[in-house]
């Protein structure tokens, strides 16, 4: 990370005093420096930390999208949005949604990693193609997978109905009681070999000394996986969870192609709820202020993680 | 490692077939359905391959919708959305690894932080702000906006290849007289040109797949990308999956073959969330 440069490239003036010297050169190796970041901070500056602040500010104002400003209204978009029973299902649903996805993902995840690091013919071809549905464009995931549980046509349906596991067709998507499972599921297959890639990598540097140390104490297949693999993959795994957390909780495109929400709202999440806010109903101060929500809610749940984190690693 | 006994062999194929049934199923019943005659998709019959295969989808996407304009506008926005973080995050990656100045652990610290942001916590001002600037609906400014979002993993990626080029390098060119631009664009950029490759392919993708900021930033249909273009052929009255299918296929081909370009850095990229965060 850091770097020495400039003290024997001869830039700087020489002839002054070495301490002043180090000085200016110390300087203007800082000026050169952040001359070259500048483009890189101006735009995250534009683009992403004043969004922030300013998502932040009109979350306290009544807003209609179509004015050219607003009007101040303090904390009311949260007093109401707190009072709303719209609120607290879609934080519910969130919940449900995130961390069934990511429990599923990590399940799945870590066991095509151990599959995939089984010595087999074919293997990097093998790996290549488990990075297929999150290489896929989300929209065209989804599509997919709503054309395959098409309850008319669908693949999925006719495949259950001809194998004589059910008689009519399942409405995934349709019904209320099935469609949060079903977005599950859908988001599970796009995002597990995020997971697998990671554990993955992982294992590789886990040293085959201390699996032969486990097979020579007599040590089966399963025992090796649970006292060597295992741990040894601790940390990553809980890396691993927390920035699939964050992104589930925070996913919008994936959600809301597949259901918009429905039916009847059983799977509309926080961002969901931003987004209608926003443009559906046209209240961007509202909709600021769910999002707003969201991030709270991710920092205080993230700080409190990488704490449990801290506290895991120091015993 | 032919410790295995037979019955072993047998569950690890098994294991490694299904695993990529699994994944691999969805994207070939697209590519199937995108071949399949209306009959054929709408039979309520099961079958797994087109009995007579035509490319009629492909040449109604073509002709009868205005995906070739959706197709224009994603490769105009994601081409300039590359452009613009591949300059920037060439200029940041060398500064932050070449020069020692103070803030420079914040700046990573913050590069990291804005990666957490929700998306639609961004998306609702940045409507409001490009509204103001008259950029909504102007393919400039939602790539404008996918250079912002792409710029943290840009940045990072940049770093880390700057970093693996010793610095000796620089100081070499130096002596024999370039400049510090000159350095970087003679001298660095040549090898450093994979690794940028890397992170241009990941920002187009970046760009070719979003779907929020497009939804909120183009409402006006001649100026929609891919994305939301395609996904809304579902409100038509007679869902056309064919054509669905068709569009995905030509969706996702572009994206294919930038991945199989870098699949050197597939795995560092997708590691740090390339593609669908």
């Amino acid at each position: 990370m850091s770097a020495t440069v400039g003290t024997n490239l001869g830039e700087g003036p020489r002839r002054l005093p070495r301490r002043i010297a180090t000085l200016t050169r110390g300087r203007r190796e800082a000026a050169t420096g952040l001359l070259f970041v500048l483009p890189s901070l101006l735009l995250l500056a534009t683009f992403a930390i004043y969004p922030l602040l300013s998502s932040l500010w009109l979350s306290l104002h009544r807003r209609h999208i179509f004015a050219r400003a607003g009007e101040f209204v303090g904390i009311d978009n949260f007093i109401v949005l707190l009072a709303d029973p719209t609120f607290w299902s879609a934080l519910g649903n969130g919940l449900i949604f995130s961390l069934s996805t990511v429990v599923l993902q990590l399940v799945l995840g870590v066991a095509t990693a151990l599959l995939l690091s089984q010595a087999f013919r074919g293997r990097g071809l093998v790996r290549g193609i488990v990075l297929f549905p999150f290489v896929v464009p989300t929209v065209v995931a989804v599509l997919v997978w709503k054309w395959m549980l098409n309850d008319l046509y669908g693949v999925v349906n006719l495949l259950l109905i001809e194998t004589g596991l059910v008689r009519e067709s399942v409405l995934w998507l349709a019904s209320p009681s099935l469609a949060m499972a079903t977005v599950v599921g859908i988001n599970v297959w796009m995002f597990f070999p995020f997971i697998t890639i990671h554990v993955l990598a992982r294992m590789q540097l886990i040293p085959g000394t201390l699996y032969e140390a486990a097979r020579i104490d007599g040590a089966g297949p399963l025992q090796r996986f649970w006292y060597v693999t295992l741990p040894q993959l601790r940390s990553t795994i809980l890396i691993v969870v927390l920035i699939r957390g964050i992104w589930m909780f925070n996913k919008f495109d994936a959600v809301w192609l597949i259901t918009e929400g429905g039916p009847l709202g059983t799977t509309q999440t926080l961002p969901l709820l931003a987004y209608l806010r926003a443009f559906g109903q046209y209240q961007l101060g509202s909709g600021a202020a769910v999002a707003t929500l969201i991030f709270l809610i991710l920092a205080v749940g993230g700080a409190f993680y990488l704490r449990l984190l801290r506290e895991d690693r120091e015993t | 490692m032919d410790r295995r006994t037979v019955p072993q062999k047998i569950m690890l194929l098994a294991a490694v077939l299904a695993t990529v049934g699994f994944v691999a199923f969805p994207l070939l019943w697209m590519l199937s359905s995108s071949l399949m005659p209306y009959d054929e998709l709408f039979g309520r019959r099961l079958r797994l391959l087109p009995t007579a295969p035509t490319l009629g989808h492909y040449a109604d996407l073509l002709e009868r919708t205005r995906f070739p304009e959706y197709f224009r506008n994603s490769a105009i926005v994601a081409a300039l959305a590359t452009v613009g973080a591949i300059v920037c995050a060439t200029l940041a990656g060398y500064g932050l690894t070449r020069f020692r100045f103070p803030g420079k652990r914040a700046i990573s610290g913050a590069v990291l932080f804005t990666y957490m942001f929700p998306p639609i916590l961004m998306a609702i001002p940045l409507f409001v702000m490009l509204k103001q600037v008259g950029l909504t609906n102007n393919l400039f400014g939602l790539a404008l906006a996918h250079i912002s979002f792409a710029m943290p993993l840009a940045m990072w990626l940049s770093a880390i290849f700057f970093r693996a080029i010793p610095i000796e390098l620089d100081e070499a060119a130096m002596i024999d007289g370039a400049s510090r631009l000159g350095a970087l664009w003679r001298v660095i950029l040549p090898v450093a040109a994979p690794g940028l490759v890397a992170i241009a392919v990941f920002v187009f993708v970046l760009s070719w797949n979003d779907y929020l900021f497009s939804l909120i930033l183009m409402v006006a249909e001649a100026k929609k990308t891919l994305p939301v273009g395609v996904a809304g052929f579902q409100d038509a009255t007679s869902v056309e999956w064919g054509l669905i299918m068709a569009g995905g296929v030509l969706i996702t081909v572009p994206v294919m073959l930038g991945f199989m370009l870098v699949q050197r850095w597939l795995i560092a990229g997708l590691g740090a969330g390339a593609v669908k965060e």
